[in-house]
C-alpha cells in the first residue's frame, strides 16, 4: 500500500476526482446558500472533468479530452444562467436561502 | 523543468531574471511616462534630482519602502496583503513565456544544451498567456473586497466586468492570427515571421520584397482591435475606470500604500510589457529584424546574434510602451456604459467579422496547403 | 519524481479548497476556496500530460466563470449565514450526512481497492492524445454534431440570460 503512494497510477487521480464529486454533492444537499449550491455543481463537474482526463491520458485515447472541452463550455453556460437567476431572485426576494423558497409561494 | 541540475539552475536564474527585468523596467518607464506626460502638455516634469530628473527614481523608491505599514480596521488581513502578491504573479508568469531572443547551443561538462531565451517554451503558449492574464483580474478583486471600502469594491467591480468583457473581443482578435499563422507557439510563429513579405495569392506564390513578413500585413484589423483589447485588459487610459480618480477616489487601491502601492504599480506595466511583447510577437515579427538578419547571423557569433535581436526586440516593445503612455496622456477617459458598448457591441462584432474574413481568406489562398 | 510532487501538491490545493466550499460560512471566501480548486485542478490536468486542457479550464474556470460569481457575490455583499451554514432540521441534515457518507465510503473504497487492478495501465508519455491538432480533428469529424449544437447553445444561453436579467431603467432608458 506504502509503494503505491509513490508510484502514482490512475487510482490516485480517480481517488481525487471521486472525493470532489462527493464534496459537491454533499455541498449541494446540504447547504443553503443558492449560490454556495452553484458552486458545488461546478465541483461536481470539475471532478468528472478530472476522471474524463485520466482516463484518457491512461488509455491513450483523445475522446476523453473532446468531451471535456464540451464538458466545460458547457459548465460555463450553465453558471452565466444560474447566476442570472440567482440575481433575478435576489433582486425579487433580497433573499439567498434555498429553505425561503421551498413552498413555491412567489 | 529541465532533465538535469545543470538545466534546472538554469531555468531557475532565467525565471529570476525576467522578473528582475520586468522590475527594473517599471522605474524606468515610470519616469517616461511622468517626463513624457509633461512633455505632452507642455510642462516640466521632474527634473530637480539628477541628470534629466533620472535620480527621482531612487527618491522615490526609497520613499515608497520607508512609508507607514498600515492596515485598515475594517479589511481582511489575508484578502488585502494577497493581492498586491497576486497582481505581480500572472505578469511575470506570461512575461516568461514570450521568446526575447533566438535560442543558441551551450556545451557544458561535455553536454550540449539549447539555450532558451524564455524560462518556459509550451507548445500552447497562447492559450497560457490568456489563462494566466485572466486570473489578473483576482488581485483587483482581492483588493476591492479585502480593502473593505465601498470605492475599491466599486472599483474593483468595475475592473472584473471590464476584464471579462474585453477578453471575449482579445481572444476572437487572436482567432485571426492563429489561423493565419496555424501554431499556438510563440518561438514557430516568430520563425514563421522571418524574411520579406510572401503568401500565395490565388495559387501563385507571392513574394513582396520591401515588406517584413510580420502579422500586421495579414491582420491590420486584427491588430487594431488586439491593441485596443489590451488598452482595457491593463486598465489604462482610455480604459482606466477601475481607479477614475474624479468618481472612486483611487479605485481598487484607495487603501492601499508604501510597498503594497508600489507592487500594483509594478503590476500595471508588467500588464503593459506583456501587451507590448504580445502585440510584437504577433504583429511585428517578433525578435526578427525586418531586414538583414541573414548578413548579421554570418558576420556575428550566435551568443552576440541573439543579443543583437534581444535589443531588437527590446526596441519593438519599448516603442509600444511608449504608445501606451502617448495614449494615455492624449485620450479622455470613456464613461462606464460607453466602455460597454464599446466592448459588447463594436469590438466583438468586428472581431468576429475579422475571424470569418479570415477563416474565408485563408481556405481561399492556401487551399493548396495541406 | 515530479509527477509525484506535481499530484500531491495539486490535488492537496483542491481537495482543501474543495472542502472550504462546502464548510465556510461565508460564501466569498467559498469563492475564493472555489478559484483555489479550480487553479488545482489545472494543475492536475497539468500533470496529466495535458496543458492545453490545463490552460483552458484557468481561462474559462478560474478566469471567466470565478469571476463572474464573485462578482454576484460581492454585488450582493452577503453577510455571514451565522451558525446554521446547513440546512436546519437536526434529523434530515442527519439522514443527509449519512447517505452522503455512505456514497462517499462506497465510491472512495472501490477506488482504493481496486487501485491494484488498474497497474496494467502504462500510459505512453510520447502519446500525442492531447495535442491540439488531434483534438480538433476528432472535435471537427466525429464530434461536429455535437459541437454545432454546442454553438447553438452559446447562441441561445447568451440571449436568455439577457432576457432575464435584463432592466427598464438605468443608462440605457430611452
Amino acid at each position: 500500500m506504502l509503494s503505491n503512494l509513490f508510484s502514482i497510477g490512475i487510482g490516485h487521480y480517480l481517488f481525487v476526482s471521486g472525493a470532489l464529486f462527493v464534496m459537491g454533492m454533499l455541498g449541494v444537499l446540504l447547504r443553503k446558500n443558492i449560490l454556495v449550491i452553484l458552486m458545488s455543481i461546478e465541483l461536481m463537474l470539475n471532478a468528472v472533468n478530472v476522471a474524463f482526463v485520466t482516463f484518457a491520458y491512461y488509455l491513450n485515447d483523445v475522446n476523453g479530452a473532446v468531451i471535456v472541452l464540451f464538458v466545460i463550455a458547457i459548465a460555463a453556460t450553465e453558471a452565466a444562467v444560474g447566476l442570472a437567476l440567482v440575481v433575478l431572485l435576489y433582486k425579487n426576494f433580497k433573499e439567498v436561502n434555498i429553505r425561503f423558497f421551498e413552498h413555491l409561494k412567489g | 523543468m529541465g532533465s538535469d541540475l545543470f538545466e534546472i539552475s538554469v531555468n531557475i536564474g532565467k525565471m529570476l531574471g525576467i522578473f528582475l527585468l520586468m522590475v527594473q523596467m517599471v522605474p524606468l518607464l515610470v519616469w517616461v511616462e511622468r517626463r513624457g506626460s509633461a512633455f505632452i502638455q507642455n510642462r516640466f516634469g521632474p527634473n530637480r534630482v539628477g541628470p534629466l530628473g533620472l535620480t527621482q527614481l531612487l527618491a522615490d523608491a526609497v520613499k515608497f519602502l520607508f512609508k507607514e505599514e498600515f492596515r485598515p480596521p475594517a479589511s481582511v488581513a489575508f484578502l488585502y496583503y494577497a493581492a498586491p502578491v497576486l497582481a505581480l504573479i500572472p505578469g511575470a508568469l506570461a512575461f516568461a513565456s514570450i521568446p526575447l531572443a533566438p535560442p543558441f547551443e551551450v556545451t557544458f561538462n561535455g553536454q550540449t544544451y539549447k539555450f532558451l531565451f524564455q524560462v518556459f517554451d509550451l507548445g500552447i503558449g497562447i492559450v497560457f498567456v490568456l489563462g494566466i492574464s485572466s486570473l489578473g483580474a483576482y488581485a483587483l478583486l482581492f483588493a476591492g473586497w479585502g480593502s473593505g471600502n465601498k470605492y475599491s469594491l466599486m472599483g474593483a467591480l468595475r475592473a472584473s466586468a471590464q476584464m471579462i468583457s474585453y477578453e471575449l473581443a482579445l481572444g476572437l482578435s487572436l482567432v485571426g492570427i492563429l489561423l493565419i499563422f496555424g501554431t499556438f507557439s510563440f518561438s514557430e510563429m516568430v520563425e514563421m515571421q522571418r524574411g520579406p513579405l510572401s503568401f500565395t495569392f490565388l495559387g501563385q506564390p507571392t513574394t513582396i520584397s520591401f515588406l517584413p513578413n510580420w502579422g500586421i500585413f495579414y491582420q491590420p484589423l486584427g491588430f487594431i482591435l488586439f491593441f485596443a483589447a489590451t488598452f482595457a485588459e491593463t486598465n489604462r487610459a482610455p480604459f482606466d475606470l477601475p481607479e477614475a480618480e474624479a468618481e472612486l477616489v483611487a479605485g481598487y487601491h484607495t487603501e492601499y500604500g508604501g510597498l503594497k502601492m508600489l507592487m500594483f504599480y509594478i503590476g500595471e506595466y508588467g500588464h503593459m510589457m506583456v501587451a507590448s511583447a504580445l502585440a510584437t510577437t504577433f504583429y511585428f515579427g517578433g525578435y526578427e529584424l525586418p531586414f538583414g538578419s541573414e548578413s548579421l547571423q554570418q558576420s556575428f557569433s550566435p551568443l552576440a546574434y541573439s543579443f543583437i535581436l534581444f535589443g531588437c526586440f527590446l526596441t519593438k516593445v519599448l516603442v509600444f510602451l511608449w504608445i501606451f503612455i502617448w495614449v494615455r496622456w492624449t485620450l479622455p477617459r470613456f464613461r462606464y456604459d460607453q466602455l460597454m458598448d464599446l466592448g459588447w457591441k463594436t469590438m466583438l462584432p468586428w472581431a468576429l467579422f475579422n475571424t470569418v474574413l479570415t477563416a474565408v481568406v485563408v481556405v481561399l489562398f492556401h487551399s493548396s496547403g495541406s | 519524481m515530479a509527477e509525484v510532487v506535481i499530484f500531491y501538491v495539486f490535488s492537496a490545493v483542491t481537495l482543501f479548497g474543495a472542502l472550504g466550499v462546502i464548510l465556510h460560512p461565508n460564501p466569498i471566501i467559498c469563492a475564493l476556496h472555489l478559484v483555489a480548486t479550480m487553479c488545482g485542478i489545472a494543475g492536475l490536468f497539468f500533470g496529466l500530460n495535458a496543458p492545453f486542457i490545463a490552460a483552458v479550464q484557468l481561462m474559462v474556470y478560474a478566469g471567466a466563470v470565478m469571476v463572474l460569481f464573485l462578482f454576484v457575490v460581492m454585488i450582493f455583499n452577503l453577510k455571514q449565514e451565522g451558525k446554521h451554514i446547513f440546512s436546519p432540521g437536526q434529523f434530515t441534515n442527519g439522514l443527509k450526512v449519512l447517505f452522503g457518507g455512505m456514497f462517499a465510503g462506497l465510491l472512495l473504497s472501490s477506488i482504493l481497492f481496486k487501485i491494484n487492478n488498474f497497474g496494467y495501465l502504462t500510459p505512453d508519455k510520447a502519446a500525442p492524445q492531447f495535442e491540439v491538432k488531434n483534438i480538433a480533428k476528432v472535435m471537427f469529424t466525429d464530434y461536429v454534431f455535437s459541437f454545432e449544437i454546442l454553438g447553438l447553445l452559446l447562441l441561445v444561453i447568451p440571449i436568455g440570460t439577457v432576457a432575464l436579467s435584463r432592466v427598464r431603467g438605468g443608462t440605457h432608458a430611452k
